[in-house]
């Protein structure tokens, strides 16, 4: 009886440590970049803080033309998605261009897709943008100094922890597709 | 979704299968070199009109970083010892290659010590750099030291510089103590003949916002026969290049893939 009772315990903790994934532990976190950047309000913002749920995320430039507003309407029909389903997400959108983005063209984008506290707005360094970039397996190249940005069109969802659940990828793809990846990643911080 | 696709399995076969073969000689470690700026056209990846591409003066490595300076990187930034196998910065096979056990973690053998430091992941490579006040080169700054023979700046369209890469490419064999192959114009050795290197943007789109375009050229060039269809062998050993590097993720490591650092001038 005692032995069972060391196994169920063991499994019992084990199960436990499984399903409360914790970021140091893990080493698949993105937050252990450690990295700091600005929020359009000005802020210094890492991108553990406020992150009690899953994280939407991808790179953007605000002065862009061409692919953002397509982006821009497909993060908008997930956001739109997920509250339906009352999953709470926050989204994140780091500018990749760390030569021209500011604070205010950040909060211009803001008001001009009308996006809520829910949204984090960020922009950083060459540096930190760029290791940000490998960590999320997103690419992106600025055509000619000052010019358009040529980039890959991906979505990638965070758990509270800070590890990647899923990618999406393309212009075509379906974001409802991130819908189950969301619950998922909500799920396993939940059960912390 | 979150998969790795065929190319990537492709390309890292090629990567498998493209090693180095060269004499070995003398090892140099230690310098850097200036890399005068200027204007270049890039075989692949360039501006779509074909325009040149202005490079800063900046300063390179002459050598790739040996097993024997990384070893000493990680004595002083334990963070970087082989607990950080299996993690978003690098993967399992993260210095596989380092068989002594020496009390503080595996290390490399004595007959590593100068050959390049490989099985090293990309944010291990920028991290060494970081640690000397540099960085990983660009593509671009990598390229335009490469494109040097040892007579001139620019060999990159001479059949003969071109024919000697193309023969690396294709024979398997070992990677070499650093500096054993000559200098190249600028002085820079080992850029071509000994391992692969990381570059600081690698992950960049090099074709056209659909990359989907690049994955498809590089399955024929990988798996297919299609590679008959490269009409241009220069163009060809550049594009090689830029296919592994779109290929990498940045916590991969394989046994063929070095780095060296640049610094700004």
């Amino acid at each position: 009886m005692i032995r069972l009772g060391t196994i169920v315990g063991t499994v019992i903790v084990s199960y436990l440590l499984a399903a409360a994934p914790v970021a140091a532990e893990s080493g698949r976190s993105v937050y252990s970049l450690d990295q700091s950047w600005t929020s359009d309000a000005g802020k210094e913002v890492r991108l553990a803080d406020e992150a009690q749920n899953p994280t939407v995320i991808t790179l953007v430039y605000t002065r862009c033309k061409s692919a953002c507003p397509i982006t821009m309407g497909r993060l908008k029909t997930l956001h739109g998605l997920l509250q339906k389903e009352g999953l709470p997400a926050r989204f994140v959108l780091v500018s990749m261009d760390a030569a021209k983005e500011t604070n205010e063209s950040l909060a211009a984008f803001r008001r001009q897709y009308k996006l809520g506290d829910d949204w984090v707005l960020l922009r950083g360094s060459d540096n930190e943008i760029r290791t940000l970039s490998v960590a999320l397996g997103m690419s992106y190249r600025e055509e000619s100094k000052g010019g358009e940005f040529i980039h890959s069109n991906k979505i990638a969802v965070l758990d509270r922890t800070g590890e990647v659940r899923g990618v999406l990828d393309g212009l075509k793809s379906e974001v409802s597709e991130l819908v189950p990846v969301v619950r998922e990643a909500g799920k396993s911080a939940a059960s912390e | 979704m979150w998969r790795p696709t065929a190319r990537v399995f492709c390309s890292l076969l090629a990567v498998g299968l493209l090693c180095a073969a060269a004499p070995s000689g003398e090892g140099h470690a230690g310098s850097i070199r200036t890399i005068k700026g200027g204007q270049f056209v890039p075989l692949y990846g360039g501006p779509e009109d074909g325009s040149a591409i202005s490079v800063d003066t900046f300063r390179l490595d002459e050598v790739p970083v040996t097993n024997e300076q990384y070893w000493k990187f990680i004595r002083d930034r334990r963070e970087w010892d082989s607990s950080r196998r299996g993690t978003l910065l690098a993967d399992v096979n993260y210095l596989a290659h380092w068989n002594l056990e020496r009390g503080e973690g595996p290390a490399p053998s004595p007959d590593d010590l100068l050959k390049p430091v490989t099985q090293v992941s990309w944010f291990a490579a920028q991290a060494f750099c970081e640690s000397r006040g540099g960085r990983l080169p660009t593509v671009v700054e990598w390229e335009y030291a490469a494109a040097a023979d040892e007579k001139k700046p620019d060999a990159s369209r001479d059949p003969a510089f071109v024919q000697r890469i193309l023969e690396w490419y294709s024979k398997p064999g070992t990677v070499h103590r650093v500096g054993s192959l000559p200098a190249n114009y600028w002085g820079v050795r080992d850029l071509h003949g000994n391992v692969w290197e990381w570059t600081y943007d690698f992950n960049s789109v090099f074709v056209s916002s659909d990359n989907r375009r690049l994955g498809e050229a590089m399955n024929n060039l990988f798996c297919g026969a299609s590679a008959t269809t490269a009409t241009d062998r220069a163009n060809y050993a550049a594009f090689m290049r830029y296919a592994l590097r779109s290929s990498l993720e940045g916590h991969f490591t394989t046994a063929n893939l070095g780095f060296r650092c640049a610094y700004d001038n």
